[in-house]
């Protein structure tokens, strides 16, 4: 019964030295991901959530100073141990990005039938015009409308959605396993993140692909999502099927941002809920738990730093008094 | 709260058309701004929302007269700012103020944050020199910053508190009217729910009146006593936020509201997802700009450019088809 | 009394402490080429300010016994055809080279700031001074020097005149640049909106942004205006012998190159060191300011 994860990450380790120190961005992270489903990692700029997925293609200049650890298994392989000229091979092929700039991340001197087509070729050894039919194909399927024009179009002539979609006709192209979407619709207006949003969705329905989508909206997360893991600071604080996420959050970090964002549901003009304080710098990390500088709940025991412990089997969190709130009111009490 | 109050700020068929010059021969222009009408309370939220390019930004601007209008007229407390004089007008600015969507620019990289904000009371000549810089405290103090602030530079400044740097500044001379234009869509989540608070808690305490102009709908709702809704640079619909949410009445809102991801999981909803992008505004549609995307759309909508329309009190739509519903 | 004396002490240990911390001076003191331009500037400067005490003989003296004599202990670069020490006029040309070049690098900077300043902020000035600054740059440099200079006559202030002339349009045009792209900062924005009036927003707002630019360009133009003015003396519209500078003695010795190389090889040298060290700080400094490279420097 227990199904083989697409990816497996263990204990992943990314470190920068900078002129001013050695900086850790991500620090033993751990997670699986599987076919078909959506995994959401969630967190606000600079918890490591984007490094975490370059580091999953080794997506770093050579002598950017970066150091990896841990591993990452992918297809029965350690994708931190294989020379990268075979990661060239698994990149855009099995595994896809799509960015979340889409005028910065697609060539502005060739057409978009060109840029698509050149992933087709490379990978799967299919000649240019092979190439471009299919690249009219995948056009089709992410739903730009008359793709036989389309593809001789430069990334200039169409507009942010359109080039959103091309992005992801460039990642699918290949029929990847996996697709790394590193906030694929914040650059982009509701009313075309909703059909981004639903053609991600389609896609994979019919591609059987699994997603890791890297955002920091909420709202994002609930729609799409399966799973979520919720980063702080380098470290996975919380990871729970997403219904758990918003009924039964139990870090006081995600209970905090669950709380603090403008809903539909909740009473307007009523003060927002505030995380006290601001996300520390990465050179100045706290000792112990991460969070508990900022945190309501944080006592002694929170100096040392908290394990990610499974609560039940699809719920796990680094936290010494998980699920605080409810104790906390006992302890008022 | 204030529907009795009288307008603070009244907006008449205000227009802003940007020319583009292709080449010589071929002059054109973006109609950024199509013949608005809005009149903003005072002590109220008005909110603005629409997707980038619908002339949100374009129209605080306008009423700031930061860009000059085409045509149009903008009043505040009765007096029309676009007919004012260079000295008059900066006498006016003094009432109204702006807070910029990025923090990161709003700031001079090489000024002080104390004494910019201190150079605002220096340009007005706020009280005696020597105590402005103990009024720079107090408002510092007021928007969460420490004394301490005064003498670093913007880079030292997370992007919440450079926020409330551009706060301080704008509200160092005393503005009655501010215009917030997109003011935490640059933030991260938790800091995002920070400036709102502290957005409504100056709002009290200053008696302020906001024009609140953002692409966040939750945001507005959470915010705005009233909202227009832009599209193409055309007001489409204006009603009080409660009203607005329960019964969104131009298709386009009923889009744009049902588009919004909801933060949870189990709500699930029809979606109303429209078709085709936002035409440029280099070539607006004909008749109703929305009509190339309209689900509803009939032959009127393609000649005829409908106007706002009221149809229950404080509840404006422009759409020909609003007729047919049974209000 | 020692309580205000200390507090100034501190205070400036205070100071040197932050300099020799600031990570822009660090970064400097790191590029290795720029440290050795440096160098090589100070020892022209040295030279400048000390010519007096430095120089062995005076500069004008001449000596008519000592004709043509090569390099020994007692002329160390030899003399020329009049006998004068080579040696003492290099020295002396030096306060030449170094007082031009750093009058027109300040009165180009300071006339080409305000000119680009004023036409980024005001767009209907901005054809008018730009038709003319594209008129000047249309002349070569040195034909338009020595175009300067036929008109006013040879005298040291001239030279001045005529290279700043030169150089004026060349940094309006670049603080112009950087002042046009400055000028579209939401901060901009939101000083107008607080009703600073055209001269607080060009001058401290505006002004100070461009400043990056400003100051890389300038050493090139001190490296630009040693070789004018050289070039100048040399072709005999310059400085006005018998005032030795560098060109003017390099002119001198032109006719004598194969009996005595020296009088033109030691100020060859000097006017080398001088540009070379000026467009190595050059160099260095546009590595450190330049935005691109300056990301991670919060």
């Amino acid at each position: 019964m227990k199904k083989q994860p697409l990816l497996e990450v263990r204990d992943l380790k990314t470190r920068f030295s900078t002129e001013t120190g050695l900086v850790t961005a991500v620090d033993g992270v751990c997670f699986q991901i599987y076919s078909g489903e959506t995994v959401g990692l969630v967190g606000e700029s600079g918890c490591g959530k984007s490094v975490t997925s370059l580091s999953i293609l080794r997506l770093f200049g050579k002598h950017s100073g970066t150091r990896l650890e841990g591993k990452i298994l992918f297809e029965e392989r350690d994708l931190l141990t294989v020379p990268l000229d075979e990661i060239q091979t698994i990149r855009g092929n099995k595994i896809s990005m799509i960015f979340q700039d889409p005028m910065t991340s697609l060539n502005p001197v060739y057409t978009v039938g060109d840029q698509i087509a050149e992933s087709i070729v490379l990978h799967q050894k299919l000649d240019r015009k092979q190439a471009l039919a299919k690249a009219v194909t995948m056009l089709e399927l992410v739903g730009i409308p008359s793709p036989e024009s389309r593809i001789h179009d430069y990334p200039h002539q169409l507009s942010g959605g359109m080039r959103q979609r091309v992005m992801i006709a460039m990642g699918l192209a290949c029929q990847p396993k996996l697709l790394i979407a590193d906030e694929p619709t914040t650059a982009l207006d509701v009313t075309i993140q909703a059909q981004i949003l639903e053609l991600m969705q389609k896609l994979q329905c019919e591609l059987n692909m699994g997603i890791i989508l890297i955002t920091h909206d909420l709202g994002v997360v609930a729609e799409v999502c399966d799973r979520v893991l919720v980063m702080y600071l380098g470290q996975i604080v919380e990871e729970c099927p997403v219904e758990v996420l918003f009924d039964n959050p139990l870090h006081p970090y995600t209970c905090g941002l669950i709380r603090s964002i403008p809903s539909m549901a909740t009473n307007r003009r009523e003060e927002l809920h505030v995380i006290a304080g601001m996300v520390p710098s990465l050179y100045h990390v706290p000792a112990g738990c991460h969070f508990a500088p900022r945190c309501p709940y944080a006592d002694a025991q929170c100096g040392n730093p908290p394990e990610l412990v499974t609560i039940d089997a699809e719920h796990k969190v680094r936290c010494w008094h998980p699920g605080a709130r409810a104790s906390g009111e006992r302890r008022l009490a | 709260m204030a529907t009795q109050a009288a307008p603070l700020v009244e907006v008449e068929q205000l227009v802003k058309y940007f020319p583009v010059s292709k080449n010589y021969f071929d002059l054109r222009v973006v109609k950024a701004v199509n013949r608005i009408s809005l009149s903003i309370r005072e002590g109220e939220t008005y909110g603005l929302v629409g997707e980038s390019g619908c002339g949100k930004s374009t129209t605080g601007r306008l009423i700031l007269r930061l860009i000059e209008p085409t045509a149009g007229e903008v009043r505040f407390q009765g007096k029309n700012v676009l007919k004012l004089a260079n000295e008059e007008l900066r006498k006016v600015r003094q009432d109204m103020q702006i807070v910029f969507q990025d923090p990161f620019s709003a700031l001079n990289p090489r000024i002080r944050v104390g004494s910019a904000i201190k150079e605002t009371m220096d340009i007005f000549e706020i009280g005696p020199p020597n105590d402005r810089k103990a009024r720079t405290y107090d408002i510092l103090d007021k928007v969460g910053l420490q004394k301490d602030h005064y003498d670093r530079y913007p880079h030292e400044f997370s992007g919440g508190q450079r926020q409330r740097v551009v706060l301080a500044r704008a509200l160092a001379v005393g503005p009655k009217f501010v215009v917030c234009d997109e003011p935490v869509s640059a933030l991260d989540v938790s800091t995002q729910s920070q400036i709102i608070n502290l957005l409504e808690k100056l709002q009290r305490d200053l008696k302020l009146t906001y024009l609140f102009i953002a692409h966040n709908l939750s945001v507005v709702r959470h915010i705005s006593d009233r909202i227009g809704v832009m599209y193409l640079g055309h007001l489409m619909e204006e009603a009080a936020t409660d009203n607005l949410f329960a019964r969104p009445l131009h298709p386009y809102t009923q889009a744009l509201l049902s588009a919004i991801p909801h933060p949870n999981p189990r709500h699930k909803r029809k979606r109303v997802v429209l078709s085709g992008d936002v035409p440029s505004p280099l070539n607006p549609p004909t008749g109703c700009v929305f009509h190339t995307r309209c689900p509803i759309a009939v032959g009127a909508c393609r000649d005829t450019v409908p106007v706002l329309h009221q149809v229950a009190p404080g509840h404006n739509v422009a759409c020909h088809k609003v007729h047919e519903w049974n209000i | 009394m020692d309580i205000a004396a200390n507090a100034i002490l501190k205070k400036k240990t205070n100071f040197l402490e932050s300099i020799r911390r600031n990570i822009v001076v660090r970064r400097f003191m790191s590029n290795r080429l720029a440290v050795t331009g440096c160098a090589l500037l100070t020892i022209i400067f040295l030279m400048a300010i000390f010519a007096p005490l430095l120089a062995t003989q005076p500069p004008l003296e001449m000596k008519v016994t000592d004709r043509l004599k090569a390099p020994s202990a007692a002329y160390w670069f030899g003399t020329d055809e009049f006998g004068r020490d080579v040696y003492s006029r290099v020295v002396h040309g030096s306060r030449i080279s170094i007082s031009v070049g750093l009058s027109v690098v300040v009165i180009s900077s300071v006339l080409g700031l305000v000119l680009g300043l004023y036409s980024a902020y005001y767009r209907h000035l901005d054809n008018l001074i730009m038709r003319v600054v594209d008129g000047l740059m249309a002349f070569p440099a040195v034909l338009l020097a020595i175009a300067i200079m036929a008109a006013l006559g040879p005298k040291v202030e001239n030279v001045i005149i005529s290279i700043s002339v030169v150089y004026i349009p060349t940094v309006a045009r670049t603080v112009r640049s950087a002042a046009l792209v400055v000028r579209e900062q939401t901060y901009i924005e939101a000083i107008q909106a607080l009703g600073g009036k055209p001269w607080r927003i060009i001058w401290r707002h505006i002004a100070p942004n461009c400043m990056s630019p400003l100051i890389v360009q300038a050493t090139f133009i001190f490296a630009y205006a040693v070789i004018i003015e050289a070039s100048l003396s040399f072709l005999g519209a310059g400085t006005p012998p018998p005032q030795p500078s560098w060109g003017n003695i390099l002119s001198d010795g032109r006719t004598l190159i194969r009996q005595a190389w020296w009088i033109m090889v030691f100020p060859g040298i000097a006017i080398v060191m001088t540009v070379l060290g000026l467009n190595l700080i050059g160099d260095g400094l546009r590595d450190l300011l330049d935005p691109h490279t300056n990301k991670a420097k919060s």
